[in-house]
């Protein structure tokens, strides 16, 4: 069973370096264009774009930035300001946010420890479009002309796959987090104006 | 049927009881919760109880610095535990293999950068010792408290901003290590097998012996791949233990010297009062 998840892995990642490895181009131009738009930004504007992309998930976001819903809420509202080190470390996140399609579940894989492997196997389809998409039509074709009946497993597992992930993301969604400071500032990372 | 409503009448019996029990309960941590410890200040105080408290404070700043050095001394470690413990495994490895396939060199600094930043900073080093400060301030204030009203007890040195150097970690050599990851999923199972056959030949030509059943090539070949990745991944922590550079100083000496300043001109004025 490893060996067959092995050399299909070892399929996929073959064609992924075979699709993706020309897509950096006028990339370093793109980042230094971006963070001089985002350091341009005010510190709420900047934060207001994060608390937007996420979409509610706001202790997703404080889970990111290592601080806490009201901290978050504070700064975006302009209640308080964002010490120097702490507009820096969002302002990263944004420029990076950015480059990556403006896809907030991009930002949970690289930044979330609460994003696991079901939220990586239920995202797969939109992180990655071209591979997931050209794996299926070149499957799905060589199961209607050579009618290689193997191959209909395959789709049987990817289903089976996403129904185990989707069942897991139900269950195990991360529980309600601990904010310290809603009656006080954290200093470490905010100041009054 | 009179059974039933009899057996029925003992549930809902033994319903309501349990949630009575869990309403006293309820009342009762609320009562302890509402409790509000109220010191009865002693109105003459003798020079050897103030001098008892003062070196209990003494004590206490003491115990405070020893805190900020134990939180700046271990950070580091805990730091690369936590990077250990959500950056490197099972899944997680899988992830970074496809990461430095799917994308550019500059995507993947932009990304390592990124989690450089989130579990390299100072931040948690300066959270910790806010929060230890905001401890010691609290300890103090309760122990002056027991002996005084005045509004004195709260003159407390302010918290000491400790400037933290930032440490250069990069983590450009995760790259390689996803690399060697995936030469260590798909190469393990080549080379075991090859090694199997190399064996089997060398023993095949002085006994008659067809080789180990399957399963069992399958066996040594995750118990190889999973000791290679596990060497893999300590060879990386190494390597960010190693860009480590134990630099941070911090003059505890001269705070420890305000704290007990303040210690001793509270006590001196109480003592005077």
């Amino acid at each position: 069973m490893k060996k067959t998840v092995n050399y299909f892995t070892l399929i996929v990642m073959v064609f992924i370096s075979m699709t993706m490895q020309s897509c950096s181009k006028g990339e370093a131009e793109r980042r230094a264009e971006y963070s001089q738009i985002v350091e341009r930004k005010s510190a709420s504007d900047a934060m207001n774009e994060l608390y937007i992309a996420a979409d509610g998930e706001i202790e997703s976001l404080a889970r990111m930035l290592q601080a806490t819903p009201s901290v978050i809420n504070r700064i975006r509202t302009g209640e308080t300001s964002p010490t120097e080190d702490f507009e820096e470390k969002y302002k990263e996140v944004l420029v990076y946010y950015n480059l990556n399609d403006r896809s907030f579940s991009k930002l949970q894989s690289a930044l979330d420890v609460e994003y696991d492997w079901y939220d990586s196997v239920l995202n797969f389809p939109s992180h990655h479009p071209v591979l997931f998409w050209g794996i299926n039509i070149i499957l799905f074709l060589l199961l209607c002309w050579y009618l290689i009946i193997i191959l209909g497993y395959i789709y049987l597992a990817e289903i089976i796959l996403f129904a185990v992930a989707w069942v897991a993301m139900l269950i195990c969604s991360p529980g309600q987090m601990e904010d310290k400071y809603t009656d006080s500032i954290n200093p470490v990372i905010e100041q009054k104006l | 049927m009179q059974k039933i409503w009899i057996v029925l009448l003992c549930l809902f019996y033994g319903l309501t009881q349990i949630s009575c029990q869990s309403n006293e309960e309820k009342a009762l941590r609320d009562r302890l919760s509402r409790t509000e410890i109220t010191n009865k200040v002693p109105k003459y105080l003798s020079s050897a109880v103030i001098n008892e408290y003062q070196q209990a404070e003494l004590a206490i700043n003491r115990k405070y610095i020893k805190e900020v050095n134990s939180i700046v001394s271990e950070n580091f470690e805990e730091k690369l535990e936590e990077f250990e413990e959500n950056e490197l495994g099972f899944f997680v490895g899988y992830k970074h293999m496809f990461k430095v396939l799917a994308n550019s060199d500059e995507e993947l600094a932009d990304y390592w950068n990124l989690k450089t930043s989130k579990y390299f900073s100072n931040q948690s080093t300066q959270e910790k010792l806010h929060e230890a400060y905001a401890n010691y301030n609290s300890d103090v204030q309760q122990l002056r408290n027991q002996i005084s009203k005045s509004p004195k007890c709260k003159s407390i040195p302010k918290e000491v901003k400790f400037n933290l150097p930032s440490q250069e970690i990069s983590l450009g050599k995760m790259n390689q290590h996803s690399y060697l990851n995936i030469a260590i999923e798909f190469g393990t199972d080549l080379a075991v097998w090859l090694l199997i056959m190399l064996i089997v030949a060398i023993i095949s030509m002085f006994f008659v012996w067809s080789g180990p059943p399957a399963w069992v090539v399958t066996v040594i070949t995750i118990i190889a791949s999973i000791g290679l990745s596990m060497y893999n991944d300590n060879r990386m922590i190494d390597s960010i233990r190693e860009q480590y550079q134990e630099n941070i100083e911090i003059d505890n000496n001269n705070i420890l010297e305000e704290l007990d300043k303040s210690t001793n001109i509270f006590y001196d004025y109480i003592a005077k009062h």
